[in-house]
Order: structure tokens, then sequence, then C-alpha cells
């Protein structure tokens, strides 16, 4: 009788039950569709890369798809120029921060404590954060514009960065949703026996708590982080002034100049001196909208993928 | 001698957990509970614009009447922006979990495959995208006429309307590819924290792939497809290119209709509503199901 080895594993059992030969084309199969995949997702970024480098004749020209024949980088120039980017960015590194910076201090307090305390009342708060992300921004952005409005709050930061102190702010409730259910799934154990030892609940939670959940941490601050940023319908009803534009906004600024009826466009001519201003041009602006978080995710991205294979949200 | 005022440990410790959950409690009056209970108010009527402050005149239900009997535009956007949700939420749960499975499989060059996957989550739901899209860069991915997956002479006896179609469907795969980086994470996560002694097990017993997907993935997935059911269906709802968000920013507050914004606002809610209470009954039973057995 043929001895099975207790060496072999079960994977490398199931897998002497298949021909070697297909189990390597199908391999091959699953990388192919992996690559081509890869292009799709990449392919934005190319696109972005390659039209805001091109002149206003490689555009034109369908032979040029990928590699324009001169790299015409006027179009950043122009772009910046037009979007007003310094204040842009100003105004969008301002409101990030200090809106991340609010909700992953109020949604991690709110969420460790609807997991860990008989709060009374707590169902009923945990029904509201499911309430708040089920309900729509269109619902509520009238009565919240009013009230802004009346505050005087229009055309300041304060909108988009008050309610993300309190929980609230873009998506916040979805924030307070991922740390419950991380608490909910982080032993006790560690809390009750820092508490044995005489520790207080809020050196508890800066000392003990904090450190362990790094990585539910780190998947809110890039999900917040990439939201901030790119968030458009909020700012552009409550940022009314080109003073206070979010870099999401301004890329209006370009469109709008490239819709110009001709007879208003003497002012362009003197800037436009090669007929630059173009498709390129906004793409240049739409790719240095992107750019910047596109920077702080590379140092984050390790951290942030990591953090959500471990952070654990089985969505119980 | 007075007697000092003590709780007790459960009171103390209810107390904690209120301290930690101030600003939150906070944020729920101003920034959820008045907006909610002022704009369903205003939902029977309008504003009174004689007077300072939010005053509301009302009207009975005359603004979900006027909504479906006089509004021409309104009925048309619902539906679409309900086609645009029938339509791309399925896609985008079937894709990302098939992309979480194959990240999943890969050994080879995983970390690499995984920052190229989450991208486009960078373009992020705003003006960017919309531009992106406005400018049919989602079709020219995938699309057949502009010769970049099949060399065009292959397709020639395809009809151009069969094309146009094909590139169209393309067109959407691509978008939902672009939006759906947040739920392959999340399958991903579902998918590693199961434990490999199931599939061993399903394996001993003569399982192939095929059943263990039905039988192990699945189900062990299934609490995570219902939070991402629900997170696509309402984020498919709010998308940049949603036609009803444009359409209520400008009856709310470029023509000042603000009781009949925020009733095409409740009347949204009520559809999203809808189909969020059928998906979580649905996967809800099937989970249960799939516990008990």
């Amino acid at each position: 009788m043929k001895q099975i080895s207790v060496k072999e594993t079960i994977p490398q059992l199931w897998h002497k039950t298949r021909h070697r030969g297909w189990r390597w084309f199908v391999t091959f199969l699953l990388y192919m569709l992996m690559c081509g995949l890869a292009f799709v997702f990449l392919y934005p970024f190319l696109y972005m890369l390659v039209t805001s480098l091109k002149t206003n004749s490689d555009l034109n020209n369908f032979v040029v798809q990928w590699i324009p024949r001169t790299l015409f980088f006027k179009n950043y120039s122009l772009a910046a120029e037009l979007m007003d980017y310094s204040t842009g960015l100003r105004n969008s590194l301002i409101i990030t921060v200090l809106a991340t910076i609010g909700q992953l201090i109020s949604c991690s307090m709110a969420g460790y404590a609807l997991a860990r305390y008989k709060v009374p009342g707590g169902k009923a708060m945990f029904f509201i954060i499911i309430l708040a992300l089920i309900i729509p921004t269109q619902t509520i952005i009238i009565p919240e514009y009013l009230l802004y409005a009346r505050m005087g709050w229009l055309n300041t930061y304060l909108p988009l960065i008050v309610p993300a102190f309190t929980g609230y702010g873009f998506k916040g409730a979805l924030y307070i949703f991922i740390f419950r259910q991380f608490y909910l799934g982080l032993p006790k154990e560690l809390e009750e026996a820092a508490r044995v030892d005489g520790c207080g609940f809020i050196r508890t939670f800066i000392r003990i708590v904090f450190p362990v959940a790094r990585s539910a941490y780190i998947v809110v601050l890039v999900l917040a982080m990439v939201w901030h940023w790119s968030n458009y319908y909020e700012p552009s009803l409550f940022l009314g002034n080109t003073e206070m534009q979010m870099l999401s906004m301004s890329l209006n600024n370009i469109k709008a100049t490239l819709n110009l009826p001709p007879e208003q466009l003497d002012f362009l001519y003197q800037i436009n001196d090669d007929n630059a201003l173009n498709n390129a041009t906004l793409m240049a602006g739409t790719l240095m909208v992107v750019i910047p978080i596109f920077i702080a995710f590379c140092f984050l991205q390790r951290q942030f993928i990591q953090g959500v294979e471990r952070t654990g949200l089985t969505g119980e | 001698m007075k007697k000092k005022f003590r709780l007790t440990s459960a009171q103390r410790h209810a107390l904690t957990g209120l301290v930690f959950l101030i600003p939150f409690l906070i944020g729920t009056a101003l920034f959820f509970l008045y907006p909610t209970v002022t704009s369903l108010l205003l939902s029977f009527g309008d504003t009174d614009d004689t007077r300072e402050g939010i005053y509301i005149i009302f009207q009975g239900f005359q603004n979900y009447v006027n909504a479906f009997t006089q509004d021409t535009l309104f009925v048309p956007k619902l539906l679409d922006s309900v086609e645009t949700m029938l339509i791309e939420t399925p896609l985008t749960v079937i894709l990302s979990l098939m992309i979480a499975i194959m990240l999943n499989k890969v050994q080879g060059g995983k970390g690499v495959f995984r920052v190229i996957y989450i991208l486009p989550f960078l373009l992020g739901t705003g003006d960017v995208m919309s531009q992106l899209i406005s400018e049919g860069v989602d079709d020219q991915v995938l699309s057949l006429v502009s010769n970049n997956v099949i060399p065009r002479e292959y397709i020639d006896y395809l009809s151009t309307d069969l094309l146009t179609a094909i590139d169209t469907l393309f067109g959407i795969i691509v978008k939902v590819l672009w939006s759906c980086g947040v739920q392959t994470l999340l399958f991903l996560s579902a998918i590693q924290s199961i434990s490999p002694a199931l599939y061993e097990s399903a394996y001993i017993d003569g399982a192939n792939q095929y059943e263990v997907f039905w039988r192990i993935t699945l189900p062990m997935v299934s609490p995570m497809l219902l939070l991402n059911l629900i997170y696509t269906v309402v984020t498919a709802f709010t998308a940049v290119d949603n036609p009803l968000l444009e359409y209520i920013k400008q009856l709310g507050i470029e023509q000042s209709q603000h009781g009949y914004a925020a009733a095409i606002g409740w009347i949204y809610f009520a559809v999203i509503l809808l189909f969020v209470g059928v998906i979580a009954l649905i996967v809800g039973r099937y989970s249960r199901k799939v516990k008990t057995a």
C-alpha cells in the first residue's frame, strides 16, 4: 500500500491531483489577467501624464498616442496660473489636515466608547450612526447651508472643519463604524490589566489602546485624507469665494477659461502665444490636483494596505 | 455627618463612556439631528423669506405631490440615478470580490499589485474623476474602436451599433473598476481572516475550487458582503456624476426653493432606504441560513 508522507501539506496533495502543466497554465493566465487589470488601473494616471505634456499639434495628431514629440512643460505653468494653484493648495492643505485630525480624534473616541462602555442610549446612538451613513448629503444639505449662512460660516473653513471635530463631517459616520468594529474585535484584557495596575482611563487610552490600534488609525487617516482632498460638492456650496477655493474645485477655472467666448479671449492671447491653452492644460491641472495626495499616499501605502488586512472588519 | 456622594461602579462606567461621547453627542445634535429634522419639516412647506432665520410656512404634502405631478425633470433624473445604481452595484460587488480573490491567490509581486489596484481611489470621487469620465477616458481603456485591445481587422465584420454598445459596456466596467478600491480591500481583509483549516478540510474531503468558493469563501465573507453592498448603494447614489446632486443644489441654493429641494431629498432618501432594506433583508437571511447550516 502506498504511504502518504506526513511532510506533504494538504495544498500540495491537492495540487498533485492536477496535471502540473495545467497548473502552470492557470497561473500564467492569472498573471496575464492581473497585468491587464493593472493597466486599467494605471491608465488614468498615464493618460493624465502623457496628455499634460503634449503640445497643441501633438494633441490633434492621431499618430502621437503615447509619446509626445516634445515635452511641453508650459502646460503646467499655464494651468497653475489659471487655477491660482498656491491659494488652492493652501486651502486644501488646511482643510484636509484639520478635518482629518478632527475626525481621527472624535471618531475614534466615539467608536471606542460605543464598543467598550455600556452607555445609556448606546443602541440609539448606533442607530443614528447607521442612519447618518445612509442619509445622502442631498437630503440634509439645504438646512445645513441655511444654518451656516445664518452663523456667518459661509466662505470660511469652519463648515468643513468644525463638524469633523464632532465625529461628523465628510463620511464621519463611516469612520465611527470602522473604529467601533475594530475595538469590538480587540481583546479587553489589555485594558483591564492596565486598569488593575492603576492606570486612569485617559492614560489607558493614550498608552495602551492607541499603540495597539495604530493600523485602524492609519486606515481611517488615509481614507479621510483622500476623501477630504477630493471632496467637491460641499466645498463648492460653502466656499463660493475664489480666495477660499479648494484645489478640487479649481479645475473649474481652467474649464471656464476654455469655454470663454472668443471675443473675451484677448487677455489669453498674451499668455497663450503658441496656442497652448487646450485639453493638455486641463490634464496638467488635473494631475497637479492629484499629485499632493499621491505623494502623501506613497508614504502611507504599505501601512494602509497592511492596516486594512489587519483591521479585521468583519462587518458583523 | 454628611454622606459622601458616591456613584456605583456601573454608573461610573457609563459616565466614563459618556465622556468619550461628548463631542459626538454635540455633533449629533448640531450637525445631524438639527439639519435632518429641519429638512424634514422644510419638506412640508417652504421658508418664510420675509423674516430672518428659518421660519417655515407649512403646506402639507404639496411639495411631494408637485415633485411627481408638476416637475418634468425630477422623475427622469430619479429613474436615471436608480438605473445607474442598479447597474453599478452588482458589478462593483462581483468585480471587487473577484479581484480580492485573485489578489489573495497571487504570491509573486503581491505588494505591487495591491498598491496598483488601490491607486484609482486617489482620484477620489470629485471633480478629477468627473473630468476624466467626461473626456471619455473610461471608454478609451478597453475601447474596441480605438484598437486598444483587439486589432481592427478582427472586428470589422461587427456592426458599428454593436461596437458602440460593447464600448459603453466596457466603459461602465472600467468606471466600476476605478471606484471599487475600498470594496476590494474590505473583501480582501475578510478573505484573509478565513481560517486555512477550513480550506484544508474541504480539500481533503475532495472538494474542488468551485465548491470551495460557494461553500466556504462566499458564506464566510457574507457579513462583509452586506456592508459592501450597502456602502456601494449609498456611494452610487451620491456619486459625483449623480444628476440629482446638481439638481438639488440648483433648486435649493441658486433658486431658493428650499422646501421643494428638501422634499426631493427625502423622496430620494426613501428610495435609498428601500434598496438598502431589501438588500439587508436578502443578505441577512442568507448569512443567517449559512450560520445555522
